[in-house]
């Protein structure tokens, strides 16, 4: 599933602002995607994905292109085969 | 004597030095007293006199201005109210224990007896209340904006003030008119104590006016003969056709529509209508606040 | 009743021994504003203090089913006195959560020799806004300086340490604060103030009073956890702190309904039995909340970010209505000093409007909840949940499993279980065996579909609309009657032997006493009660007034005065 286009649907939707006003480079905190919707959009991330994730990382994760690529690769993780 | 004049005697209610401003009368409520210097300016302006009439010596004219008057007296202290409302001489006690509260009756010589509506003394202290959440709104700044600001806060005032509105223009005779009124101003200052959050719940402070007008209000309340529950108040029994033509079309429809919603029938409004109503409502108690108006339907203006 | 967890709470009933006595201080309290030290004297002689630090740091124990009774025992007597003594927990949250085993150590020290410990979070400017925190704290010589007025704190003069939330960097992200374990006695004198008691409304005897701090410079090792984690830890150790406070709310409000319940004219009122019954069930709906809340610290502690949102605000909503209403039927003798008990519904009646308020404000807590809507909205419409933890949830009076703090989270992965778990408790045997009882099992769960479609269209934000709050509102009280369907079915035998068990009552009356609520908060008509509602709360009266009579409990879960 393509991570970016979900991120920026997701992101539309909680700032009620069209998806070409979303971008991928700049700070989440500076769109206005502050502490409270870390917690939203984790949840739908957990739910559409299937991994687990805390909002935190939310803090931690500077902008939407960072996020889009560390959740890439936890997907990668999740799919290796167990041995 | 008018309403306007005895506010005008009250003076600024927020003047620290006023013997009539919240600060001497929170003072004298700690101390579970009245202050002398209030009992001295009401004893001076004879408010026994607004409860006979003209022909008998007083002054009073009709059952409306004699509340405005008397409002006018709870907006600044229930307990004053109580104390001097009526026969005008203090009838002994402090206030302090409630005990010896009698009913508010003009004097009892005249054949044309009126009781005064107590639900609507109420919109006195229920309009300090209302004001001191607003002032508190735009004083106070939190997640990046006023609190003035915050929806959930703006609803809420918006809806207690169409409780009050809702108060003002009720029918004091009919059935379960005064048992609605009671709940609706214990309500409304329920949600009033929400927006000001731990602000409420100060004893000194700018708002610490709103805890004693609230716990004054429950106490008033609670000596009143207990109300027939089993009334069931029919809306266009409940409200005064000649105070509902003074609203604004807006303030009319949250009116019904609060009533409706506390009687257990389906809303007036519909969501997207009420939240409508709520922005308008909370722009006319805004305006008011910011002008000195009551927020009573006269909108009178008044000291402060 | 299951006699032997009602052991604890017995034990510290007698241990604060008789009522008139403990009502003398309360009311000298009320009127003197001093601290309760009496009450403390006989809280910490029992032992009380000792469920404030873990097990595993020498603490009597984990359970937090026992410490809410045990909170709710004292509450029955005096909020003040409840809030005064537990304020240690609160305080001491943020240590068991991030705490290195040095800092841990020194803190159970303190609590278990009955020192209190505060927990600074408020600020004057800021309440619960927590991210825009404005007290600093600076790398400073190996250490951090310290600046700025944290108020109110609870305890603020009178405790030994105090857990501080500062901001240790500028931006206004949730990873600019930090949290400090500060030690009173080894600030620098003259670097900081304490500042005076307020006084309030009500709990008029607490320590509630604040801290100036004007470069207080605190050592390295004062940091509790990583720099950064300063909110992270606040909100976690919020989650306990806020889902336990119910406690209060249960205690006043059964104080309240055995002032009005007890034998006297208060009831010739031709209303008196239907409004004790009806606030019996709203108390029984908030106990069965809370009681499951508790438990849940230990089942699923993974949902604590919605349960302690929750029941932080519908066990004081609930209390409120209660008492609100026990009050208009008092009329005079709820406010004056020769009311019952000599004033003693007044003086709780202006305690418990400070609970609704303090540690997370009702419009706080359900602008949280709303902020988890979309996950909740999509797991209340698919039903799934975990059923294991749910299971230890409802399992009263068995010792839970030990609480793993690492299991906290700042949003729930299972959203809420309780209710998630409705349509499986309503269709399991012991709400089928009752006709009554399951047609209103399946009339709540109908009623939280609708409330999952209304979710699900409400976008989070900072500032949510007034409608998402009456969401909120409604999904706590379905939150509450999920709760008394779970407890009812897991404990069903005690129909056989607890008089407010039989036939269903105590739960068949809570359900119907929130239907009410809950339809106006939906914007639905709310028709008269029925003959079934009027007759089952016509039976709880009785029971009730008996039970009161008695000094018998009073709750489904209750003990004897």
């Amino acid at each position: 599933m393509d991570i970016q286009s979900y991120l920026i649907d997701r992101v539309s939707f909680y700032l009620d602002i069209p998806v070409e006003e979303v971008e991928l480079g700049v700070p989440l905190t500076e769109f206005g995607l502050d502490s409270v919707y870390a917690i939203a959009l984790c949840g739908d991330i957990e739910d559409e994905l299937g991994i687990g994730i805390e909002p935190t990382l939310l803090w931690d994760i500077v902008d939407l292109a960072a996020l889009s690529a560390h959740l890439t690769g936890l997907l990668a993780d999740t799919e290796q085969p167990a041995h | 004597m008018t309403a306007d004049k005895l506010d005008e005697i009250f003076g600024d209610p927020w003047d620290d030095a006023n013997p009539v401003g919240y600060a001497a009368l929170l003072e004298a409520d700690e101390r579970g007293e009245l202050p002398a210097a209030a009992g001295r300016l009401l004893a001076d302006y004879d408010l026994g006199a607004e409860f006979v009439p003209a022909e008998h010596g007083g002054r009073f004219v009709d059952m409306d201005e004699l509340t405005a008057i008397l409002r006018t007296v709870w907006r600044r202290d229930p307990r004053l109210g109580i104390a001097y409302g009526h026969s005008g001489s203090r009838d002994g006690g402090t206030g302090r224990h409630l005990s010896g509260l009698r009913g508010l009756e003009i004097s009892e010589s005249e054949p044309a007896l009126h009781t005064v509506f107590l639900p609507s003394l109420l919109v006195g202290p229920l309009d300090t209340a209302l004001r001191t959440g607003l002032a508190n709104s735009f004083d106070r700044r939190l997640y990046g904006a006023t609190v003035a600001d915050i929806p959930f806060v703006r609803a809420t005032i918006a809806r207690a003030y169409a409780d009050l509105l809702a108060i003002d223009v009720l029918a004091p005779k009919a059935p379960g008119a005064e048992r609605l009124a009671y709940r609706m101003v214990v309500e409304a200052l329920s949600s009033i104590r929400e927006v000001l959050g731990a602000r409420a719940l100060l004893r000194s402070g700018p708002t610490a006016i709103f805890q004693k007008m609230a716990r004054d209000v429950a106490a008033v309340i609670s000596v009143r003969p207990r109300q027939d529950p089993r009334a069931r108040p029919q809306i266009r029994e409940l409200l005064r056709p000649e105070l509902t033509a003074r609203l604004a079309e807006p303030e009319l429809l949250a009116v019904r529509d609060r009533l409706a919603r506390r009687l257990g029938d389906a809303p007036v409004l519909t969501s997207a209508e009420r939240d409508d109503v709520d922005r308008q409502l909370f722009d006319t108690a805004a305006a008011r606040y910011h002008d000195r108006r009551l927020f009573a339907t006269t909108a009178r203006r008044i000291p402060g | 009743m299951n006699r032997v967890s009602a052991a604890p709470e017995a034990a510290l009933d007698a241990a604060l021994g008789d009522r008139a006595q403990t009502w003398r201080w309360s009311a000298d309290g009320d009127r003197t504003e001093d601290y309760p030290s009496k009450y403390s004297a006989r809280l910490d002689a029992f032992g009380l203090h000792r469920y404030y630090a873990p097990p595993e740091w020498g603490g009597a124990s984990d359970d937090h089913e026992v410490m809410l009774r045990l909170w709710r025992t004292v509450a029955r007597r005096d909020l003040a006195a409840t809030v005064a003594h537990g304020k240690t927990y609160l305080g001491t949250a943020p240590v068991w959560i991030a705490a290195r085993p040095e800092q841990a150590a020194a803190v159970a020290d303190a609590v278990l020799s009955g020192a209190p410990v505060g927990c600074a979070l408020s600020e004057p400017e800021h309440g619960a806004d927590l991210v825009n925190g404005s007290v600093t704290a600076t790398a400073h010589d190996g250490g951090f300086r310290l600046e700025g007025v944290k108020w109110p704190i609870n305890n603020g003069t009178r405790s030994t340490h105090l857990t501080v939330l500062t901001r240790t960097a500028d931006a206004s992200t949730a990873r600019s604060h930090s949290m400090f374990l500060i030690d009173r006695a080894a600030l620098p004198p003259g670097s900081w103030r304490q500042l005076p008691k307020v006084r309030t409304h009500g709990l008029r005897t607490l320590d509630l009073s604040g801290i100036s701090f004007s470069g207080a410079q605190i050592p390295a090792s004062a940091l509790l956890g990583a720099e950064g984690t300063g909110i992270e830890i606040a909100l976690k150790s919020l989650q306990l702190t806020r889902t336990m406070c119910a406690a209060m709310s249960l205690g006043a409000a059964e104080h309240a309904l055995r002032l009005v319940a007890e034998p006297g004219p208060r009831l010739d009122e031709p209303r008196g039995p239907e409004v004790v019954a009806r606030c019996a069930a709203l108390l029984a709906a908030a106990e069965a909340a809370t009681l499951v809340g508790a438990r849940s610290v230990h089942g699923l502690t993974g949902e604590l970010s919605v349960t302690s949102a929750v029941v932080k605000s519908v066990a004081p909503a609930l209390a409120d209505r209660v008492i609100g209403e026990l009050a208009e039927l008092l009329g005079p003798r709820a406010w004056s000093m020769d009311g019952p008990g000599q004033g003693a519904f007044q003086k709780l009646a202006r305690d418990h409007d400070v609970v609704s308020v303090f540690d997370g404000s009702t419009p706080v807590n359900r602008a949280s909840l709303i902020g988890q809507f979309p996950r909740l909205a999509r797991r209340l419409a698919s039903g799934e949940h975990d059923g294991d933890g749910l299971a230890e949830a409802a399992a009263i009076g068995v010792p839970p499993r030990r609480l793993d703090r690492g299991a906290l989270s700042l949003a729930s992965r299972t959203g809420c279980s309780v209710l998630q778990g409705l349509a499986d408790v309503a269709a399991s045997d012991p709400v089928r065996a009752d006709p009554g009882l399951s047609r209103q099992a399946a009339g709540l769960h109908a009623t939280t579909l609708r409330l999952s479609s209304l979710m699900s269209q409400v976008r989070p934000a900072p500032r949510p609309p007034m409608a998402a709050y009456e969401l909120a509102a409604a999904y706590e009280l379905c939150f509450a009657g999920a709760a008394c369907l779970h407890l009812w079915s897991a404990r069903a035998d005690l129909r056989f032997v607890e008089p407010l068990w039989q036939d269903a009552l105590w739960v068949r009356a809570a359900l119907y006493a929130l239907s009410g609520p809950l339809a106006e908060l939906l914007g639905e008509p709310r028709p008269d009660p029925s003959p079934d509602e009027q007759r089952i709360l016509g039976r709880l009266s009785t029971a009730i007034l008996t039970a009161a009579a008695d000094s018998g409990p009073v709750t489904p879960f209750g003990t004897a005065l």
